[in-house]
């Protein structure tokens, strides 16, 4: 929950604008005995789009849909522009239909009796728009979506990319202040899947419209968002600018979300003097510190604001593609000061462009990326160097 | 010289190739996988075209002589008592249909989708009296609702002060309201299964882009829910109306005739096979048109709405109309399962049933009659467990076969045996037991218990194909490949594999044939001679001379048909634990 704080920081603009068009506050919901969410905050600004992101079961999809008012939280407060949909202090749950949203949902839920253009002009046959309008209407976001002559088609005999056009094209046509997307990508073929992300951005730009959007794939949740939130046992875990997220994450488990596929727990080894790596950022103070990590003894820079201690235990995080590997020379020692290590390569996988290599470096087993053309066979004795500025230390102490 | 040698090499190699083609088809002939499932769909035609056939050659068999003409349909249509049995028909058809779909869209809807008190228990409860025989609740029904003599009359009289013939069940009205009650389960069971399943996003997205509950429940929900309903309905139609056991009972008292007990009355002494065959032939060629109907409009309107997602359907909630619900389920299983069989009960332990229940009447002397001095109603009870444990078990094995062959391989002729398998689908049982009877009146299987064995295997093995088919799609084809490329043969592979998996499917079939065989009239109150009676005609021969005794057969039936009922829940859920 301390992330939170500093994550609202970075929510807010330099020009001021901060004034959130969805705010959610402390909102808790419990199946039964298993606890969803546990009191989630965040704000979504005006045109802005959130992700949700996190791994199965974290809650993501229930937050979402007390958003959309299809879960009734049992506690918080959610308001969507000036109207709050729900409170449950002052007993406020405002139906689904009055929410004024538009959703896609996992399943598409394209309904099967009725034709492209009923589905489409569904939300505003309901707001009782004349039916010139409405055709007319449909036409347009059909082509929006890219589904031009589709409108007479059962939706029935639709494949996957073009029913997911369908439910897109449904929940933005009517306009809404605010479109909801469950992990909508999530059942397309991975190709089919690259290239909605991208017409969904170029989409989202074009229209503007604020949107939430919920996913389990990090890297969709990069591609489409301004903001990320992370959650984790119904907690959000961490909230950041995707840049931010993927360079600098705040917890192990972000961290390993977002692709440090190397988590270590050693000691601070040896603390050494702050210095200011960056003169133009007064706040990104470093400080020199030593982990040992078993036998081995890493040379990395503490972030954190309790200055570090030796004996305090921590978890060490680095990208494997952050990791170099050579071949042997022989003469070098592992060290700490070059953070240069020898270790005997156990697998190999090619994969084309690279190949991902699980290397033991002593007790410890580091996942490493060689390049593709690399002549790395398991059993070979191979230098592993790992940059100090690459490693997350985090504490394991709460401070 | 070159070119003949070739001509004779080649003749020469046609002419060895022959035999070599002969004797390898032979051997696949005989290879169990092809020799026991093509048996079983052989047996299954000969089965269902025999009946169809013989009625049909004999309704146009006219005359003294028996000449071919179509005098007996000229005949049947120009006679005024059959077209009001036909009125009739549609009558108690069509009204039972409604009510039984209106039942059983609120009693699914309350048990799916809202939060009234007990919906487990409905749930279970809303289908047992599919468990029930019409016969017997056409029996109770008396019991409650008899002129002077009804338990529900007695009530009124007392206590509403009115007339003691409030409810007269001697009547269409009478008919109409069995029926309804026990066919309402069959609607159910269409309902239930979408209401409860249904990608509860269906419904979502209509209200998160503005639709309200009602909006929604008109435009996506009704909708979804039509297919299952009207195939549901076009069932019960045609079932409900060839059904015989209920007018029995009923309407013939009063001299008021349906189609079913007009074939009944033209079969008895002096028969009129040629009228009645002109009978069965109108009724088989309206069914069949009914059920393909039925096919091709599910063909066209099914939809998929079932998603994998976990999230189960959002469940109303009632309020105060909790109350309205709970009393429109308790009043359903008061009608159907619980007045009945109180009214049953109690006449079965009264020495002379009054209409009312007295403590110095009470006797068990019916159950001792029954269990222990009656010849018809001991004989009738063992004949009765006989034909349902045997032909329950022949039907299931020849379901099982038969499925397979319709289901597993390249069959060309698929889609023809599929359609002539199905034909007794709705056919009334007493349609088909005149069938039966025309096809074997002159051969020694006459008056035997087989030729009843042979009539309800005919009727209802496609009830039993159904299922076992269901499930054998849902069984990948990989599953059983993978067995036969590890070395088993095709023995081993079914025994092994295949049987193992379907057995949710093979137990609930054996059940449901068991319950229907034992409680089956329609099919047998042609077919039956002195000594091969089953229960349900033992309670119609017993009731011409004491209702107390019938009582009692029924109670004992029902008790059987509980038991299977229990039976049936425990080995369903114990086979979906495993």
């Amino acid at each position: 929950m301390t992330n939170v704080g500093v994550a609202t920081v970075d929510l807010m603009r330099p020009d001021g604008n901060a004034a959130p068009f969805v705010r959610v506050t402390a909102i808790r919901k419990a199946f039964g005995p298993v606890l969803a969410l546990q009191g989630v905050d965040f704000d979504v600004p005006l045109g802005s789009t959130v992700s949700l992101l996190g791994p199965s079961g974290c809650g993501k999809t229930t937050m979402l849909r007390s958003i959309a008012g299809l879960e009734t939280p049992n506690a918080g407060r959610i308001s969507i522009g000036d109207t709050v949909v729900f409170d449950s202090e002052r007993m406020i749950d405002l139906p689904s239909e009055k929410r004024q949203i538009g959703m896609v949902f996992q399943s598409y839920a394209v309904w099967p009796h009725m034709t492209v253009r009923q589905n489409v002009g569904f939300p505003l046959k309901i707001r009782g728009v004349p039916a010139r309008e409405i055709t007319s209407r449909v036409r347009d976001v059909l082509s929006l979506v890219g589904l031009d002559g589709f409108a007479d088609r059962p939706s029935t005999n639709l494949s996957g990319g073009q029913q997911q056009r369908v439910a897109l094209a449904r929940a933005i046509v009517h306009e809404p202040r605010l479109v909801l997307f469950d992990e909508p990508l999530s059942n397309l073929d991975a190709k089919l899947r690259q290239q909605m992300r991208t017409e969904l951005k170029l989409l989202q730009d074009r229209l503007g419209f604020t949107a939430i959007y919920v996913t389990h794939d990090q890297e969709e949740a990069l591609a489409l968002s301004d903001t990320v939130v992370v959650m984790n046992h119904g907690r959000v875990e961490a909230m950041a600018s995707p840049r931010e997220l993927f360079t600098n994450p705040r917890t192990p488990f972000v961290a390993n979300f977002v692709g440090f596929d190397n988590l270590c727990e050693g000691k601070v080894d040896w603390v050494g003097d702050a210095l200011c790596r960056n003169p133009a950022a007064a706040n990104d103070a470093a400080q020199p510190i030593g982990v040992s990590v078993g036998e081995l003894s890493l040379r990395c820079f503490w972030h954190g604001a309790a200055p570090p201690w030796r004996g305090k235990p921590v978890t060490l995080a680095f990208r494997s593609e952050h990791v170099r590997l050579r071949p042997s020379s022989g003469s070098q020692r592992n060290g700490a000061d070059t953070n240069q290590y020898e270790g005997i390569v156990e697998a190999c996988v090619y994969l084309g462009n690279h190949q991902d290599c699980v290397v033991a470096v002593g007790a410890l087993r580091v996942h490493a990326t060689a390049p593709g053309d690399a002549v790395i066979e398991p059993g070979n004795c191979v230098t592993v160097s790992i940059g100090p500025d690459d490693c997350i230390v985090f504490g394991r102490d709460n401070s | 010289m070159e070119p003949t040698q070739f001509v004779q090499g080649y003749g020469a190699g046609l002419a060895l190739a022959w035999p070599r083609r002969v004797v390898l088809a032979a051997r696949a002939m005989v290879a169990p996988q092809i020799l026991l499932p093509g048996l079983a769909v052989l047996i299954g035609v000969i089965l269902v075209a025999g009946p169809f056939v013989a009625t049909i050659v004999r309704s146009v068999l006219a005359g003294p002589a028996d000449s071919v003409s179509l005098q007996n349909f000229t005949v049947l249509f120009s006679d005024q008592r059959f077209r009001t049995a036909v009125f009739n028909t549609l009558m108690t058809g069509t009204g039972a249909t409604i009510l039984s779909c209106v039942f059983a869209l609120g009693l699914a809807w309350i048990v799916a989708r809202t939060d009234a008190p007990g919906r487990e228990w409905f749930d279970t409860l809303n289908v047992v009296p599919f468990f029930l025989s019409p016969y017997v609740g056409a029996m109770s029904w008396i019991g409650l609702a008899a002129p002077n003599e009804g338990l529900l009359n007695h009530v009124v009289s007392l206590y509403l002060s009115g007339p003691d013939d409030f409810f007269n069940i001697y009547s269409l009205w009478g008919v109409t309201w069995v029926l309804a009650l026990f066919y309402t389960p069959y609607v159910y069971l269409f309902v239930i299964g979408p209401m409860r399943h249904m990608d509860p996003a269906l419904e979502d997205a209509a209200r998160v882009h503005g639709a309200g509950f009602w909006l929604t429940t008109c435009h996506i929900t009704a909708p979804l829910m039509m297919p299952a309903l009207l195939s549901g309905a076009l069932i019960v139609f045609v079932t409900s109306s060839g059904l015989f056991d209920v007018p029995l009972a009923l309407a013939s008292p009063r001299a008021i005739h349906t189609i079913p007990t007009q074939v009944f009355s033209l079969v008895q002494y002096p028969a009129d096979y040629g009228k009645a065959a002109a009978i069965g032939v109108f009724v088989m060629v309206i069914t069949v048109m009914f059920s393909m109907l039925q096919r091709s409009y599910m063909r066209r309107r099914s939809f998929t709405t079932v998603s994998g997602k976990g999230y189960r359907p959002r469940t109303v909630r009632l309020g105060k109309w909790r109350i309205a619900a709970l009393a429109f389920e308790l009043f359903y299983i008061a009608s159907g399962v619980v007045l009945p069989m109180i009214a049953l009960i109690l006449v079965s332990v009264s020495r002379l049933w009054t209409g009312w229940p007295d403590l110095m009447q009470f006797t068990l002397s019916n159950y001792d009659q029954i269990l222990f001095h009656n010849d018809l109603a001991r004989r009738a009870i063992m004949n009765s467990l006989i034909v349902a444990v045997l032909g329950a078990t022949i039907g299931v094995v020849l379901s099982f076969l038969q499925s397979y062959y319709l289901h597993r391989g390249k069959r060309r002729l698929q889609p023809l045996l599929d359609a002539v398998l199905s034909l007794p689908l709705g056919i009334p049982g007493i349609i088909l037991g005149l069938g039966m009877l025309i096809l074997l009146i002159r051969t020694p299987l006459y008056a035997t218990l087989w030729i009843i064995l042979l009539a309800y295997l005919a009727r209802f093995f496609p009830f039993a194909m159904r299922g076992i088919s269901a499930m054998l799609l849902s069984i990948s084809p990989d599953l059983e490949e993978s067995a036969r490329t590890s070395g088993a043969s095709w023995l081993q592979t079914m025994t092994a594999v295949l049987l193992p998996l379907i057995k949710p499917a093979l137990v609930a079939a054996w059940l449901m044939l068991f319950v229907i065989f034992i409680r089956e009239l329609g099919s047998t109150i042609l077919l039956y001679a002195q000594g091969t009676e089953t229960i349900s005609v033992a309670m119609i021969a017993l009731g011409e001379r004491d209702f107390g005794l019938v009582a009692t057969l029924a109670v004992i039936q029902a008790v059987m048909l509980g038991a299977a009922f229990l039976l049936s829940r425990w080995t369903q859920s114990s086979l979906a634990e495993n």
